[in-house]
Formats: C-alpha cells, sequence, structure tokens
C-alpha cells in the first residue's frame, strides 16, 4: 500500500524524496490543493470514502501517516 | 471599550488579572467569563442575548451529535460490515442535516444582524430596474460585538464535535467563555475549540514567564496601533475621502501608506489580545507571519489573518471539495482533460466559495464582494497560466529557485496586495476604480511633496524618519524571525536592569510619541467594524 501510495504522491508532486520525507505539510509539501487530488486518488485506487474527519495535517505528514489512515478507513468500512 | 484605552489597560485589565489570581484554581475561568459578558455588554448591551443564542444552538447540537456518535460506538462491534456501513452512513446523514439547521440559525442571526440592509438595497436596486413603483425601508440595525468572529468559531465547534476532533463541552458557561472571551472578541483572533477550548478547561497557575511575555506582547501591540497606525490616519483619511481631487504620487501615498496602517492596526490588536490572554495563562493562534515577506498571493493568505483563512479552508473549502458532487465532477474531469488541468479545475471552483465567503464576512458591500474575488481572479490565472510560466521561464532560462527571482516574486505579490487594499479601504466600488485610473495621472502639488504631506496628512519630517525607521525596522525584525530568532525569549534572557531599560523605553514611546492630541482623533481598530 505504501508503494502505491508513493507513487500517487510522486504523479501529484514529483521531486519529493518521499520515502524520507517526514512532515510534508509543515514543509509545505503538501497543500490544500494537492491534498484534495491526492484524496480523490486514494478514493479511487483503494475504493474507499475518506471521511472530512480525516482531513487533518497529521495525516498527510507522511506516506505511512497516509497509509495508516487508509488502513483504518479499510478496516472502519 | 478599545484595546489601547487607560479604561482596558488598567481597570479593567488589571482588575481582571488581579482577581483571577486572588481566587482559587478551579474557579479562574468564572472570573475571565464574568469580564467577558462585561466587555461585552459595554460594547453590546443585551444584543448578549444574540450570543447567548449562538451559544445554545452550538450547546444543544455539540451534546446531541457527541451522543450519537458514543451510541454507535457501543453497538458498532455487534454489527457487521454493511450494517456498520449503512448506520454509519444514515448518522452521518443525520449529523448533515443538524449542523445545517445550527448554521442556518447563526447564520440567520448574523444576516439580520449585519447584511439584512444590504439584501434591501440591493432588492431595492432590482426593483428600480424592472421599473418598479414600490420600494422596501432599510431598517436600523444593531449589530453584536464581534459577531462575524464568534459565528465561525461558533459552526467551527459544532462542526469539530461531529468530525471527532474534539469533545462536546459540558459546561454551558464555558462555551460561552470560549465565544466571547474578551481578548479576542474584538478582532479575533478566530480561535478553534480544539485550542482554546482545552485551555480554558484547564487551571491555569501563576507562571511568571508567561505573564512577562504577555506584558511585552501588549506593550509590542501598543507601539504598532498607538505610535505607528494612528500617526497615518489623517493622510489615509485625506486621500480616500477627497480621491476625486488627488492622482497619481499623492492617490499612491495614500495606498501604500493605509497597507502599513492596516497592518500596524490589526497586527497591533491581536498583539495586545494575545498579550491580554497570556496574563491569564491562556496563549491564542498566531494571525500574522510576516506577510510582506509573500513571494505569492497564496502564501500573503496563509501568512494574513491566519486564522480566517485556515478556518475557511477546513469549514469551506475541504467540505466543498470533498463532496460528493464535486468529487464525481473531479472523477469527469480527469477522463477529459489533461492531467495538470484534470486536477486543478475541481480546486479552482472550490475556491470561489471560499472568496466570496471572504469578501461577504468582511462586509455587507459590493467592493467586499470585489475583494475577495479580486484574490480569487488573481490566484486562478496562476494556477491556469502555470504550465505557461513554467514553459517560458524554461525558455528564457529563467531559474525560479533564485534569490533574485524570489526577490521580483515578493515585489510582485507587495504590488497586487496593494491594489487589493485599495478596493478594501475605498468608500466604494466605483471609487476604488477610479483611484485605480488616477494612479498613471501625474498629480501636480502646488507647493511641493512634502509642503502637501505636512499640510494635509499632518505628517512632519519627524513623522517620515518614523516611518522610514520602523520599516528599516520591522524588515529586520522579520528577516530576524524568518530565520527562527525569538525576540521575547532574547529580551528575557538579558540581565535586569537591561530588560528594565526596554521596557522602560517602550512605555515612554507609546505615552510621548504615541498619536494623541491635537490633530489625532481617536481610531478606532479597523477590523472591529466586521
Amino acid at each position: 500500500m505504501r508503494e502505491e501510495i508513493i507513487a500517487l504522491l510522486k504523479e501529484i508532486k514529483p521531486g519529493v524524496d518521499y520515502d524520507k520525507e517526514r512532515d510534508l505539510i509543515e514543509h509545505k509539501l503538501l497543500e490544500s490543493m494537492e491534498i484534495i487530488q491526492l484524496v480523490a486518488d486514494l478514493s479511487d485506487v483503494f475504493d474507499i470514502e475518506i471521511p472530512l474527519p480525516y482531513i487533518k495535517p497529521e495525516n498527510f505528514k507522511s506516506a505511512d501517516a497516509i497509509a495508516a489512515m487508509v488502513q483504518t478507513i479499510l478496516d472502519e468500512e | 471599550m478599545l484595546y489601547n484605552s487607560f479604561v482596558y489597560l488598567l481597570p479593567f485589565l488589571g482588575l481582571t488579572v488581579a482577581l483571577y489570581y486572588l481566587i482559587p484554581l478551579k474557579d479562574r475561568w468564572k472570573v475571565l467569563l464574568l469580564s467577558s459578558i462585561l466587555f461585552f455588554m459595554i460594547a453590546s448591551g443585551w444584543l448578549l442575548l444574540l450570543l447567548l443564542f449562538s451559544a445554545l444552538t452550538v450547546y444543544i447540537g455539540a451534546i446531541r451529535i457527541e451522543k450519537d456518535l458514543d451510541s454507535f460506538k457501543d453497538i458498532r462491534t455487534g454489527m457487521d460490515r454493511k450494517e456498520r456501513k449503512e448506520y454509519k452512513k444514515a448518522m452521518t446523514s443525520r449529523h448533515r442535516k443538524w449542523i445545517g439547521l445550527i448554521v442556518f440559525l447563526n447564520l440567520l442571526v448574523l444576516f439580520l444582524s449585519k447584511y439584512l440592509n444590504f439584501a434591501i438595497d440591493n432588492i431595492n436596486r432590482f426593483l428600480h430596474l424592472l421599473h418598479h413603483d414600490g420600494t422596501l425601508q432599510t431598517l436600523p440595525l444593531l449589530m453584536p460585538l464581534g459577531i462575524s468572529f464568534y459565528t465561525l468559531s461558533a459552526i467551527g465547534y459544532v462542526t469539530d464535535v461531529a468530525r471527532g476532533s474534539c469533545k462536546a463541552e459540558k459546561n454551558y458557561g464555558r462555551l460561552v467563555l470560549f465565544l466571547s472571551f474578551f481578548p479576542l472578541i474584538t478582532e479575533g483572533p478566530i480561535e478553534r475549540y480544539t485550542g482554546l477550548g482545552r485551555q480554558i478547561q484547564e487551571e491555569h497557575a501563576f507562571d511568571y514567564t508567561s505573564f512577562c511575555y504577555g506584558l511585552q506582547l501588549i506593550l509590542w501591540g501598543l507601539i504598532q496601533k498607538v505610535v505607528l497606525a494612528d500617526r497615518f490616519n489623517v493622510i489615509v483619511h485625506e486621500v480616500f475621502t477627497n480621491y476625486t481631487t488627488y492622482s497619481g504620487l499623492a492617490v499612491l501615498t495614500g495606498i501604500l501608506i493605509y497597507t502599513f496602517q492596516l497592518y500596524m492596526d490589526f497586527s497591533g490588536c491581536i498583539d495586545i489580545a494575545r498579550g491580554s490572554a497570556e496574563l491569564f495563562g491562556i496563549h491564542l493562534s498566531e494571525n500574522f507571519r510576516r506577510p510582506f515577506f509573500s513571494a505569492s498571493v497564496n502564501e500573503f493568505w496563509r501568512r494574513w489573518h491566519i486564522t480566517l483563512g485556515s478556518w475557511l479552508k477546513d469549514y469551506v473549502f475541504y467540505p466543498v471539495s470533498l463532496s460528493p458532487s464535486f468529487q464525481r465532477f473531479s472523477k469527469y474531469c480527469r477522463k477529459k482533460l489533461p492531467r495538470y488541468y484534470a486536477a486543478t479545475l475541481p480546486g479552482i471552483f472550490a475556491l470561489f466559495a471560499v472568496w466570496i465567503s471572504n469578501g461577504l464576512w468582511h462586509g455587507a458591500e459590493w467592493k467586499y464582494v470585489a475583494y475577495g474575488m479580486y484574490y480569487y481572479m488573481i490566484m486562478t490565472a496562476g494556477m491556469l497560466l502555470e504550465p505557461a510560466f513554467a514553459l517560458l521561464s524554461r525558455k528564457l532560462s529563467i531559474n525560479r529557485e533564485s534569490r533574485v527571482y524570489h526577490c521580483f516574486q515578493v515585489g510582485r505579490t507587495f504590488i497586487l496586495v496593494n491594489i487589493g487594499m485599495l478596493i478594501f479601504r475605498a468608500d466604494h466600488l466605483p471609487a476604488a476604480f477610479s483611484m485605480f485610473r488616477s494612479l498613471i495621472v501625474p498629480y501636480h502639488f502646488r507647493d511641493g511633496y512634502l509642503a502637501w504631506l505636512f499640510d494635509k496628512g499632518n505628517i512632519h519630517l519627524s513623522e517620515i524618519v518614523l516611518l522610514f525607521a520602523s520599516l528599516v525596522f520591522l524588515c529586520l525584525y522579520g528577516h530576524y524571525k524568518e530565520k527562527g530568532g525569538c525576540l521575547r525569549k532574547a529580551i528575557a534572557s538579558r540581565p535586569l536592569p537591561l530588560r528594565f531599560g526596554i521596557y522602560l523605553t517602550a512605555v515612554i514611546t507609546i505615552i510621548v510619541i504615541g498619536a494623541y492630541g491635537p490633530g489625532f482623533g481617536v481610531v478606532d481598530f479597523i477590523y472591529a467594524r466586521f
């Protein structure tokens, strides 16, 4: 799942080392416009609906955090 | 009661602080509640009932929503995946209806207090266009203090409870305090319950460092407001009121000085507010982060009135852009458009809701709608033309990462922001257009530029020196903070005599060169009217 997420992130914003980057939000690498693109991509790829409460900085700060969020939503569903 | 008035700073704030630290820890929030109610009633009297009504709607709504969420937690383990999904769907739809009703009630109060006459005026204009004789009478509206600010905080609170970001407040008094906390009721910052609400629930013992930081912030806020912002009110008022008389350099001077005045006024007020709160051990959100260092208007709005931008992002932009209809539109775009535009276009549509809200939030006038739309158009143009800019830069071998290019971007943003300020401050939209056009027409000063400043603007050599000195200081201080410096900590680490000298100099500066006396009127905080 992590690799798929990194592939999506690279498509949205290339040139970032998503393996190592720990705070995409604080470092302004992922902003609101990119987040809504990513949410649409995640919904398509993992066939999930990401509810609004999940749209918070801590869930998008790294590839691991995004993967953890997707896993939680899959588990909840 | 102005935050820079003697009545606020000594009798009001001083007595509240004294009483706060005299009574037991667990009751201290009650002192803040009583002071906040008193502060509100001094400004708006029994319009307090409207604030209490807003608080009541979100109080009841949040508790009801939380009970619903808790009951789902209790029964979800016994459900299979399909049942859980269906139950959640029904619950979310129920919560949307409740929040919709609460938002409607709160916005209705805001509409009746702030926007009714604007609506009536526009209906009358429309009737006139249809050659209809009848006109609707406008009404003498009463607007409670800070309604635009506390309404957003109230809506944010109940939404956060539904999103599971915070727990519902069980004590109505505490919720009223969250909405009416006197340091922030006039001009914000617009707080979230996850931040301020949690601090209201905590007990605050006296903390010397926090208390000193609070005093420092109040002093710095007073310098910005009384020494810098108010001093330039006369020239701004002259140019924007008699705009038909002026053109060229005179208008440019008025616009640039207004930008400086607004920044110092608003930032000064926020610093007094944050400083006042820190006296009680409460930390409010930052509302400005050196906005004139921004390299784009997007960045400017992440640094200017931060709490409004952040509120609009979380409670307007995301709900709109992630709504099912927008998600469908997004999927459609991805099928039909090139990748860049498919990714950008849905966001651009969602931004429209943000900027129309931003404009209208500032006031019930078309110029504020135009102000919001001005920024919307700049951002939209920037996003749509980005591939063309990137291509052009490559063709012209422009290094967009270079320091020179960054300086160009900062200068470009400064110009765009000043045009925005012109729309914002002009008496009305035609006046803004007229002033903008007149910028290119030279103005012939009868006795020279300086004589005009002295005569019409009440600006003398000392003010010019002060203006340039403060601009140099703000640039250096901004640069220092951009590099991670903290002047408050640096001052706090100095020996007592030096610290005392700095504070004394600040107090003397406010008293001696503050904009008081002949030639200066009392200048209200500019954002307080919103």
